[in-house]
């Protein structure tokens, strides 16, 4: 490496071996005398390892840069550097003055900058009270025990309507879609079908009839007010939630929980991964929640009141809260709009 | 042995939605902030790509894709940006940066992106 010339002059201290460096900065320490940064000559030692762990076992040197320095840097050195750790960059008989100095002062303000706390509110992974693992649990077992009663009891009732089904249209007893649930998490969806066979392939052709219209901006939610797609029986059946039933099937499987925030087509979920929305991920996906007991059937309620509502769930759920919305769901279910 | 992929994003569900849809396949770490994520490496961890987002506090993604091209250590490990800010006018002169995604993003297309990032190349642990 070329002679630095400095504007003011450093104090260099030239070491042969790792164990006098180690010696001598222990011996300055209580002296409050630290180097300002630190150049190993990894190529003469072979040792990485060993070097750094001797200079970083030394707390006070925790925010001193240290540099490695290479004759020449082979992919299996680099790879021995930074697993030991400890060596914030490297310089090689190539690195000139002016980038030597760049990463100098670039190491120095990271390393002090490290030694401030961060200003960002959480943990990289936050960890969870045990009141969230009890409130997991029991809303589990609640869901597995409603769910399997429920599915036995209306057992009668799920084959009349599947018989209906199949003598008013053609086309399959169950309408399954892939949903993304809690965590994003990818899954078929079980409804009774209440459109035709080729509902799906309609959609692009009725976007103008969207009641969530957000242009081309913004999250997509698709519901059309008096659908033509609906059949008869599909009318009633979504006007009754009869169409629901199947997925207590998804809350057998743990795809679902009684109560949480809807679980959303695909198109629909990929529109609100961002900061502000994802949130709304984080919360167990529901065959009932905030938002159908607080908004369902209102026409003029927005994307943005409604991601809201998915938002203040996942932030606030328990059991309880969860036993509120569950006495508060059989008003929501008479709808008092055809969507 | 699972690749590793370091995630880096202020925000704690965009962390925590790419982590549960990656950790079936990879071994995730998050970090809250370039600063974080650079601590990381520099305690002697690699990973064999890193996903970040720009708009960040004490050290933001330009500041990491930056420090990650000057260090020689570093400089050979790929970066995705995964962004709400609009990247359209901005142009990338840095090598390393593989993919530029905006928020929101379709997490199939993410995941494949990365699988086919990662299948290009061998483990970082392997090959330096």
């Amino acid at each position: 490496m070329q002679r630095m010339q400095p504007d003011r002059p450093d104090r260099l201290l030239v070491v042969s071996s790792i164990h006098s460096a180690a010696k001598i900065l222990r011996d300055q320490l209580p002296m409050d005398v630290k180097p300002s940064y630190i150049i190993c000559n990894i190529s003469s030692t072979g040792r990485p390892a060993e070097l750094v762990k001797q200079i970083r076992s030394l707390d006070a040197l925790a925010d001193v840069p240290m540099f490695g320095y290479v004759q020449q840097l082979t992919p299996e050195l680099r790879q021995q550097i930074r697993s030991a750790g400890g060596i914030d960059n490297l310089v090689t008989a190539e690195t000139s003055v002016d980038e030597f100095i760049s990463i100098r002062d670039q190491a120095i303000r990271l390393r002090s900058l490290a030694t401030k706390p961060a200003q960002t509110t959480g943990d990289i992974k936050p960890r969870r009270a045990p009141s969230a693992y009890v409130n997991h649990y029991v809303k589990r077992g609640i869901d597995i025990l409603a769910a399997g009663t429920g599915l036995l009891i209306l057992s009668p009732l799920l084959l009349l309507i599947a018989a209906l089904i199949k003598l008013e249209s053609k086309g399959p007893v169950f309408y399954i879609s892939r949903r993304a649930g809690q965590r994003y998490r990818i899954f078929n969806f079980y409804k009774f079908r209440t459109m035709v066979n080729d509902a799906d392939q309609q959609v692009k052709n009725m976007a103008h009839l969207n009641q969530y219209d957000t242009g081309d901006k913004g999250p997509v939610f698709f519901k059309i007010s008096n659908d033509p797609r609906v059949t008869r029986l599909g009318s009633f059946l979504r006007n009754s939630s009869l169409d629901e039933i199947p997925q207590l099937l998804n809350v057998l499987l743990g795809h679902m929980s009684l109560v949480g925030n809807r679980p959303l087509p695909l198109y629909e979920a990929a529109s609100l991964t961002t900061d502000s929305y994802c949130g709304r991920f984080m919360a167990p996906a529901g065959l009932t929640g905030l938002w159908q007991v607080k908004k369902r059937g209102k026409k003029d309620m927005s994307v943005e009141e409604r991601i809201k509502l998915d938002i203040e769930y996942a932030q606030k759920h328990t059991v309880l809260f969860d036993m509120w919305i569950l006495a508060s769901t059989p008003n929501a279910l008479l709808q008092k709009d055809n969507v | 042995m699972k690749k590793t992929i370091l995630v880096v994003d202020d925000s704690v569900h965009i962390r925590m939605l790419l982590e549960a849809m990656l950790q079936h396949k990879y071994k995730v770490y998050t970090a809250e902030d370039g600063l974080s994520a650079l601590m990381w490496l520099a305690a002697g961890n690699t990973p064999d790509i890193i996903i970040t987002d720009i708009q960040m506090p004490r050290l933001d993604g330009w500041e990491l894709i930056s420090n990650l091209n000057s260090n020689l250590l570093f400089n050979d490990i790929p970066v995705m940006v995964l962004t709400g800010i609009s990247l359209h006018d901005v142009n990338f002169v840095h090598p390393n940066v593989v993919h530029v995604i905006n928020k929101p993003f379709d997490p199939r297309d993410l995941i494949e992106k990365i699988g086919h990032q990662l299948s290009r190349q061998l483990p970082m642990a392997a090959n330096g």
